[in-house]
């Protein structure tokens, strides 16, 4: 069941309404039920089933971390039975993942949010073997946290102590957090729908079919994709968020204004940012500080000198993260080639960090600075990644090596204007677009200008001129009513995350 | 301390980190940073810092990082 559905809206408004009448305690019950219930309709017994299985394994798994903490148990002891349970979750996810190889897009969709609940749980029990969590005894409680329903299908990855108490608090009906929360939903909805689903089709368009099209038009396309994949993606989460505040729960942010980042670390930390979270805390850190890459630090330091040598961990932590990132996307070489890239133009910056140094004195470019420096190196992290999504989203790694060769060799400009118009989308559309791209750039401008500051973007939007808020109000409102409602051959598509 | 400092500064030379008390909640050291910074205090001050260390209370600031140090037996 997907968010831009009809019955999801009625689903949500019986599940609310039960939520709010039903007594205190019992209402984490009715999360839990409306959790289930969601899981059903969006993928059946076989996602029931997986989930279940998760919650189960991972629920008894806990348990025993927590005995055997408790018992002062060695190390080694302690490890196993954590090991083992990871290994049986991720690999019903890799199972999964590798099987879209031969099915495409099949795979994981069969359970949709796979991805995202296993990381969840996953979290959840290397905290327990950590002594950072003391394990859930309630095993209903333990599945609402990996199943609740806004952040099944597309995350966020929380982590369990950042959400438990709100999740099993029962909060009630609250004005300010209902407005803040249905502000954040049609803002979802705005981006979905104006934005994403606007650009679905051009985008599928060139990348199905690059080889008609010039360079400049694939370009474009790679443009689209990443408005497109941004307004999906977020807007999602904004939907995702406003229901979590909705009951009280609020839920980590997964996006902080990422075309504002000023390096591809920076960009990381702006884009999907609870899973990258996830990988900092359980992969990257135990990674690089582990005893074998300390050793094969130590042994590079005696063969490359100490500079190269110390950032080997570092280095070999951050391939691993970012070849996750992209196999995350699909276990196909194109999104392999994806994490890959990331992994090694990071990596790059990191060796050269003295030659990068001497060139900021230089050319008087830095981009930690403001001004000019900030917004090349904005200028330069945004093209980077417009070119790496291409591999997020072609068909295929040959597909994407293709589609950038000719960009660079086939630049013609000359008919680019009729082709775009011949996408699908009329000069009104893309009009139409504009205004809600900018409207979408203005508001993360805003936000960016924010931060630091301690006032939220939601604090900030109450202070503007009564004129301005209706305004602002009834244009988005207009958008989503527009394209939900009226536009004539209009599907919305569903979230491009729910199917990992 | 002056040592903790002249560390601190061989990775981030212009930041404050005589007065900075976020250092890692506003982002000045990132996970590369951390890593890099675990290393040189190990090396330095002959300690073992695990990653169950690595929490925002224990980086966010000079004083911070010296009593982590001391806990963990530092010579500081």
């Amino acid at each position: 069941m997907s968010f831009t559905q009809p019955k999801f809206l009625l689903f949500l408004a019986v599940a609310l309404a039960v939520y709010f009448v039903a007594p205190k305690k019992v209402r984490p019950y009715v999360l839990l039920a409306a959790s289930y219930l969601f899981y059903w309709f969006s993928g059946g017994a076989l996602a029931l089933g997986a989930i279940s299985l998760t919650v189960l394994s991972v629920y008894a798994a806990g348990l025993h971390a927590g005995a055997l903490r408790r018992a002062g148990a060695k190390k080694a002891k302690r490890r196993a039975p954590l090991l083992w349970c990871l290994l049986l979750n991720f690999g019903i996810l890799a199972a999964l993942k590798f099987s879209g190889l031969a099915f495409p897009k099949l795979g994981t969709l069969l359970i949709p949010g796979i991805s995202f609940y296993t990381f969840g749980a996953a979290g959840y029990l290397i905290d327990v073997y950590r002594g950072k969590v003391s394990p859930e005894r309630n095993v209903l409680k333990f599945a609402l946290f990996v199943s609740f329903f806004p952040q099944l299908i597309m995350g966020p990855i929380s982590r369990y102590s950042e959400v438990a108490e709100n999740l099993f608090a029962g909060h009630g009906w609250n004005w300010e957090r209902a407005r803040r929360g249905v502000r954040r939903i049609i803002w979802g909805y705005f981006m979905k729908l104006a934005i994403a689903d606007v650009l679905a089709a051009p985008v599928a368009e060139i990348f199905d079919n690059y080889a008609s099209y010039s360079g400049a038009v694939i370009l474009a396309g790679a443009l689209f994709y990443t408005f497109q994949i941004y307004a999906d993606f977020a807007g999602g989460i904004n939907i995702v968020l406003g229901i979590g505040e909705l009951v009280g729960v609020s839920l980590p942010e997964n996006f902080r204004q990422p075309f504002f980042a000023r390096s591809l670390t920076d960009f990381w930390t702006r884009w999907h940012m609870s899973l990258t979270r996830w990988l900092r805390d359980y992969l990257f850190y135990p990674l690089a500080l582990s005893k074998p890459l300390a050793k094969l630090s130590r042994a590079a330091r005696r063969v490359f000198g100490q500079d190269v040598g110390k950032k080997i961990p570092a280095s070999a932590a951050t391939f691993a993260v970012y070849i996750i990132v992209g196999v995350w996307h699909g276990a196909s070489l194109a999104a392999f080639i994806f994490g890959l890239l990331n992994g090694a133009i990071i990596t790059l910056s990191l060796f050269c960090e003295p030659l990068l140094d001497t060139l900021r004195e230089k050319t008087g470019i830095d981009g930690s600075k403001r001004g000019f420096g900030a917004a090349f190196a904005m200028l330069r992290t945004f093209i980077i990644m417009l070119l790496l999504r291409i591999f997020a989203r072609a068909a295929s790694a040959s597909a994407a090596f293709s589609m950038l060769w000719r960009s660079l060799t086939d630049f013609r400009l000359t008919g680019l204007r009729t082709t775009l118009l011949g996408l699908g989308l009329g000069t009104w559309d893309y009009l139409l677009l504009a205004v809600c791209i900018a409207l979408l750039i203005g508001r993360d401008i805003l936000a960016a200008r924010l931060e630091g500051s301690g006032e939220s973007l939601d604090t900030r939007l109450n202070r503007a001129r009564p004129a301005a808020q209706f305004i602002l109000t009834f244009v988005v409102l207009a958008f989503v009513c527009y394209f939900g409602l009226y536009r004539e051959g209009y599907t919305a598509t569903e979230f491009i995350y729910a199917q990992y | 301390m002056e040592k903790l400092l002249k560390i601190l500064k061989s990775i981030h030379p212009r930041a404050d980190f005589a007065n900075e008390t976020a250092l890692v909640d506003k982002r000045i050291l990132d996970s590369l940073d951390i890593i890099a910074l675990i290393g040189e205090l190990e090396e330095t001050f002959d300690v073992e810092i695990g990653v169950e260390y690595i929490e925002p209370e224990n980086f966010n600031s000079v004083d911070a990082m010296a009593k982590l140090l001391k806990q963990l037996g530092a010579d500081l």
